[in-house]
């Protein structure tokens, strides 16, 4: 076992002769190779393959081993599950990715290059105050009117440039977990993308204005009973204008479930829609026995309650509405669309807050970071892929 | 005249009060009744289990002839419970838990049992048993705990009194499952 190669094809072997992770470290070590070496080719095993029966033993060993976070492994694939419906694969964004990567080597080979351009753009305001005194055309431009709101333009330059160097930032996070877990990734704004969720999805996508999808993954997620098929995004939109405008990212999650649901509807968080359409709503609404969960959602569908109460009831067994709280609890408010084979929510916030990351100081990703997001998906896609077994 | 008016506004006001308690005492309790359906449903869904899973079983591992028995036995037991008697029936159907827990565990003992796709089948659709008959547990306890909060505080249980609405009991779990479930979230956004 003299190559790193060399090293991982003969623990390979071992596996695939039924040995156990526990007894393929063992016969790694007592051959001379060092724990962390071999512990490090398993984990590279277990990232890479996808066929293999043994996988969930040794993700469990090396969950135990503290190597990996749980649940995930990446799945070698050529399409993935999108809810729109779109053909994508990891080639899809090849080009975007390499650019992301582009410009951080970039700046990573000169480490001093973002503090550099930020000083010299922070000079720009510095230096009209500075030349004022002395050019007239100046001086007459700063007391012409009474009007001062044009000196933020200044600014304007270097506040752009801090904003990008930190999207890249949170776009490198979240491309390295993507890669991690073989997810494809996207972080580019489409608002093609959400034009075609927004046709599928109306109720929840179709909302305010300057729509647009946004950091996207798409992948699949190794719950605790099943595998299952995801998408998730950020969904930006507007809403007001002048003053009053507001701009909201809510973070999507879709999950692709293994039947058909017979009926299509929609949970919201009670107490959102305004009491004067509750009150004509009152007739259509549908309760379940649980107080608790009639106190925190309120149901939409399409079509007589007669006929779909039943069918909705029983997608709504005492399992799935014990986790819907539970998500609930742990998430905050969420919406959630039943819908064929789709189960769409619709998150407050973003995945990642607080970043810890910073260029400017040292230009690489923080730990940190990538924790808190791994943690986040994983929570996420954990808690919601664990309805899924109640509504097949 | 004007203190007329208020006297009457004021016995209007109490109508009112007095019945939206009345109402909320009404579907409170209504509300235990469905939840309490609910774990019916899956109690009986795994009564109806059962006797697949013992010939099942027999089939391979007819020395656990014993635990087989006790199964029946429970079962029976637990279909007898009367209605209305919660205590009792939380107690059967624990029976009934702790004897399944033990069969599965012995069938770890024979590979032929376990391999069966029939025998994998059960244990699949009784785990899913398992998980709704603890939600449905849990959902009821979170509707009997609002209940019982209505007839004891002020001042609904001046109404709860008079119209004979009483505290009702909890299904109660076994104390494995005390240590692991929750109950009902409360969720507060």
């Amino acid at each position: 076992m003299n190559t790193q190669l060399g090293i991982r094809k003969t623990l390979l072997n071992q596996l695939k002769n039924k040995k156990s992770p526990a007894q393929v470290l063992d016969l790694a070590v007592s051959a001379g190779v060092s724990k962390d070496d071999a512990l490090r080719e398993l984990e590279a095993i277990f990232r890479s393959e996808s066929e293999y029966t043994f996988l969930p033993v040794l993700g469990s060993f090396l969950q135990q081993q503290k190597k990996i976070s749980p649940l995930n492994t990446p799945v070698s694939f050529s399409e993935v599950w999108d809810p729109a419906g779109e053909k994508i694969t990891k080639k899809t964004f090849i080009g975007a990715t390499k650019k992301l990567l582009t410009k951080y080597q970039v700046y990573k080979e000169n480490p001093g290059l973002i503090r550099r351009n930020a000083i010299l753009l922070g000079l720009i305001p510095i230096g009209f105050f500075v030349l004022m005194p002395l050019v007239p055309a100046l001086r007459e431009l700063l007391f012409s009117g009474n009007d001062f709101n044009w000196i933020g333009f200044l600014f304007l330059p270097v506040i752009i440039y801090l904003a990008r160097i930190h999207q890249l930032q949170r776009d490198l996070v979240k491309m390295v977990v993507a890669d991690e877990y073989g997810w494809v990734y996207s972080s580019e704004k489409q608002k093609d993308r959400w034009s075609k969720l927004a046709g599928i999805y109306p109720h929840l996508f179709d909302k305010g204005s300057d729509q647009n999808i946004q950091d996207e993954f798409w992948g699949k997620f190794r719950g605790k009973k099943q595998t299952v098929d995801f998408w998730s995004g950020i969904f930006e939109y507007t809403t007001g204008s002048g003053k009053q405008k507001t701009v909201h990212k809510k973070t999507a999650f879709a999950l692709h479930l293994n039947t058909v649901l017979k009926s299509n509807f929609r949970l919201e968080p009670e107490g959102d829609s305004s009491s004067f359409f509750r009150f004509f709503r009152r007739k259509k609404e549908i309760d379940t026995e649980s107080n608790a969960f009639n106190k925190t959602f309120a149901v939409f569908y399409n079509g007589k309650k007669q006929e779909k109460q039943l069918e909705i009831i029983k997608i709504l067994s005492p399992s799935v509405q014990v986790r819907l709280l539970e998500i609930a609890n742990r998430e905050g408010k969420f919406i959630i669309q039943f819908q064929k084979d789709t189960v769409v929510f619709i998150f407050q916030g973003l995945l990642l807050q607080n970043m810890k990351s910073n260029f400017f100081k040292k230009v690489s990703l923080d730990a940190r970071d990538k924790k808190a997001i791994n943690e986040r998906i994983n929570r996420i896609l954990d808690i919601t892929s664990d309805i899924l077994p109640f509504l097949d | 005249m004007n203190f007329f008016l208020f006297i009457l506004g004021l016995v209007a006001l109490v109508g009112v009060i007095y019945t939206i308690l009345y109402n909320g005492l009404v579907s409170a309790r209504q509300k235990v009744k469905e939840a309490w359906s609910g774990i019916d449903v899956q109690l009986k869904r795994r009564y109806d289990l059962i006797p697949n899973l013992v010939k099942t079983v027999k089939g391979y591992a007819a020395h656990e002839k014993g635990t087989l028995e006790s199964l029946t036995q429970a079962r029976a037991a637990a279909m007898a419970v009367p209605k209305g008697h919660i205590a009792e029936k939380a107690s059967a159907e624990n029976a009934i838990s702790g004897t399944l827990k033990t069969l599965f565990a012995l069938a770890e003992n024979y590979p032929d049992l376990k391999a069966s796709s029939n025998f994998h089948e059960l244990q699949v659709q009784l785990a899913e048993t398992e998980d709704q008959i603890a939600s449905s547990r849990r959902i009821y306890n979170g509707n009997v705990t609002e209940m019982n909060v209505k007839v004891e505080s002020f001042p609904s249980n001046i109404v709860a009194k008079k119209h004979g609405f009483t505290k009702e009991e909890f299904f109660d779990l076994d104390e494995g499952e005390k240590e692991g479930v929750k109950n009902v979230p409360q969720v507060k956004f």
